[in-house]
């Protein structure tokens, strides 16, 4: 997958169409090997702006097309491979399993896709400051643990395109900057595109565009 | 760790109150059709009558003394009233010899005998399985010969016995070739007879209805009488109470009542048999019921995980293969544990029944199948649901 691309989406929760916005009733790629951020205050639509891109959520306008097919016409068996291969997604409620450890966490997922090995894993948690977290049952955890958790688990997996939804909002400035370290290798080996949201603030990426939504 | 999560809000009760109920619906199911497969040889006259049950013999009471022979015939307007009747599905006659018939052994012989006799014939199809093929090879010049069984037994134990003479088994007696000597027309010919079987329900000495017509066409007397004296009926079922009532009218004819008992019988069996089964059923569809139900709340409970687990890649297939594996279980098991409980049901009844000589092996070897297809069906049934269960999950909106 080489772009995504929308085409005058228009989320059905706004229904005034003359709403200001530099993504929203206009026509927008996102390619591949590009770093895009889109920020916005909270309510207008950046969670359901990635969840329409992933094809969680289907109320809106407009189109929205991987290398130029629309996701509507996509089938139904083809989205779990998309998934697993060509979009990751760092959910903002993160959608982990509180009854799992974290690292069975991570585990679901590489089982799944067998991008790492146990011990790239490790490291990840090891250089994200997890290491003694790694068998604590995700419930028992903090949302700042979690949201490293699940980028650890959003690495694990092949990808043309990472999405990242406000995933530093609970993390300080070291982990931040190990965290953007650590995703920035894995776009760079990828030679991924990387779409964030977030509430205003840029962190240390080299963005190509930078959208308010 | 993926059945950690999808095991997850399993209720141990309601499967064990599956597996409970399951088990006993199945079990009276299997073993209800256990026993309907095997007494079926008992229903059937296969085994000890030559003709299928819902065969009849016809003939007109013998009046005290009487020549007139022609007056025991069935006449056209008679046979005509018979084939109108409703339970009568079609209506066959005796054809008798038309020619003389002499049997006997060679002097030394292991049973030396002689004896005048007759042969009849009725259409083959009439015959149960157990007869056929049944034919005769001209070139062999070998008939093959039913005769009934009481012939033998009044041999065996009321002339033998006070004769002197050795008892012979129905095996003996169907090795032992004996020549038949037919003569009519100015005809005379001797031929090789053999004895191909017993029968319990026809007195008569029967020959193939091919060597009868053969037979016939060459020694035959035109002479003889051509209307049939005795009737085969064919009825729909032999326990139609028409059939007594038609009967019952009509004084002067004779109807082998055995079949018509035997019929009853036949008739309270099967629909024992069928009670038990809907009692089966009746037990089984609100266990499957409980399989559905129980289908439905877990998913139901589990819908966010399972949601979460799609978006992370997983397909909606391998999700359901995972409680199709389940259920497979479940159902395999309360199918093994039915059979085993149909098992000892059988070897229960089948005591009960020792005196009739039944193989245990072909109605249990018939029940596993029927049981293995029953399970199937069962599963079958749960594996769809689960497939459209988990297909109905609201989110994520698009795979």
């Amino acid at each position: 997958m080489t772009n995504i691309s929308l085409n005058n989406v228009l989320p059905s929760f706004l229904s005034d169409t003359s709403v200001v916005s530099e993504i929203w009733g206009k026509d927008i790629v996102f390619a591949k090997g590009e770093y895009s951020l889109v920020t916005a205050v909270s309510g207008v639509g950046k969670s359901s702006l990635l969840s329409y891109i992933f094809g969680e959520r289907c109320d809106f306008s407009g189109t929205i097309a991987y290398d130029g097919q629309g996701l509507e016409a996509i089938k139904a068996d083809c989205w779990s491979a998309i998934r697993r291969r060509h979009i990751s997604y760092v959910f903002q409620g993160l959608r982990l399993f509180s009854d799992l450890t974290a690292l069975e966490n991570v585990l679901v997922k590489n089982r799944l896709t067998q991008q790492k090995s146990e011990a790239e894993i490790h490291a990840m948690f090891d250089a994200l400051c997890l290491a003694d977290k790694k068998q604590e049952k995700a419930a028992r955890l903090s949302f700042g643990q979690l949201q490293r958790v699940a980028i650890i688990r959003a690495l694990c997996q092949p990808f043309d395109f990472l999405l990242l939804d406000e995933p530093f909002s609970h993390l300080d400035e070291m982990n931040i900057s190990v965290a953007t370290a650590l995703i920035e290798q894995e776009v760079q080996s990828r030679k991924a595109g990387l779409l964030l949201c977030s509430l205003g603030q840029e962190y240390p990426f080299n963005y190509h565009h930078k959208f308010k939504l | 760790m993926l059945r950690k999560l999808l095991n997850k809000n399993i209720s141990i009760p309601q499967l064990l109150g599956y597996v409970f109920a399951a088990c006993a619906g199945m079990a009276i199911i299997f073993s209800a059709f256990c026993f309907s497969m095997d007494i079926r040889p008992l229903l059937s006259s296969e085994r000890t009558g030559l003709f299928k049950p819902e065969f009849m013999v016809l003939n007109k009471r013998v009046p005290v003394v009487s020549m007139n022979i022609a007056a025991m015939a069935f006449s056209d307007a008679e046979v005509a009233e018979l084939k109108q009747q409703s339970f009568v599905r079609s209506l066959s006659a005796f054809t008798p010899a038309q020619y003389t018939v002499q049997l006997y052994t060679d002097r030394n012989s292991a049973i030396p005998f002689a004896t005048d006799a007759f042969f009849e014939s009725v259409p083959d199809r009439l015959l149960g399985d157990a007869y056929s093929p049944w034919g005769w090879d001209i070139d062999l010049r070998l008939i093959p010969i039913i005769i009934p069984r009481d012939y033998l037994a009044l041999y065996n134990f009321g002339f033998a016995g006070t004769q002197g003479l050795p008892l012979i088994s129905e095996a003996v007696v169907q090795q032992v070739g004996f020549n038949v000597l037919l003569r009519g027309r100015g005809r005379i010919e001797e031929f090789q007879g053999r004895i191909a079987g017993f029968s319990d329900d026809l007195n008569t000495i029967l020959v193939p209805e091919a060597f009868m017509l053969w037979a016939n066409e060459r020694f035959g007397d035109s002479r003889q009488p051509q209307q049939a004296s005795r009737l085969i009926l064919e009825v729909n079922n032999p326990a139609d109470p028409q059939i007594a009532a038609f009967f019952a009218s009509k004084e002067n004819y004779e109807i082998n009542s055995n079949k018509g008992e035997q019929g009853k019988l036949s008739y309270f069996l099967t629909l024992l048999i069928l009670l038990l089964l809907a009692i089966g059923v009746l037990i089984m569809l609100p266990a499957i019921g409980l399989m559905l139900l129980s289908i439905n709340l877990l998913v139901y409970k589990n819908q966010k995980t399972l949601g979460n687990l799609i978006l992370l890649g997983y397909t909606r297939m391998r999700l359901a293969r995972s409680y199709c594996l389940l259920v497979l279980f479940l159902n395999i098991l309360t199918g093994l544990i039915s059979v085993a409980l149909a098992y000892i049901a059988q070897s229960w009844y089948m005591l009960k029944l020792a005196v009739f000589d039944l193989q245990q092996s072909v109605g249990f070897g018939r029940t596993l199948l029927f049981a293995l297809l029953f399970v199937a069906l069962v599963s079958i049934l749960d594996i769809v649901w689960i497939h459209r269960k988990i297909r109905r999950i609201p989110t994520p909106a698009r795979g």
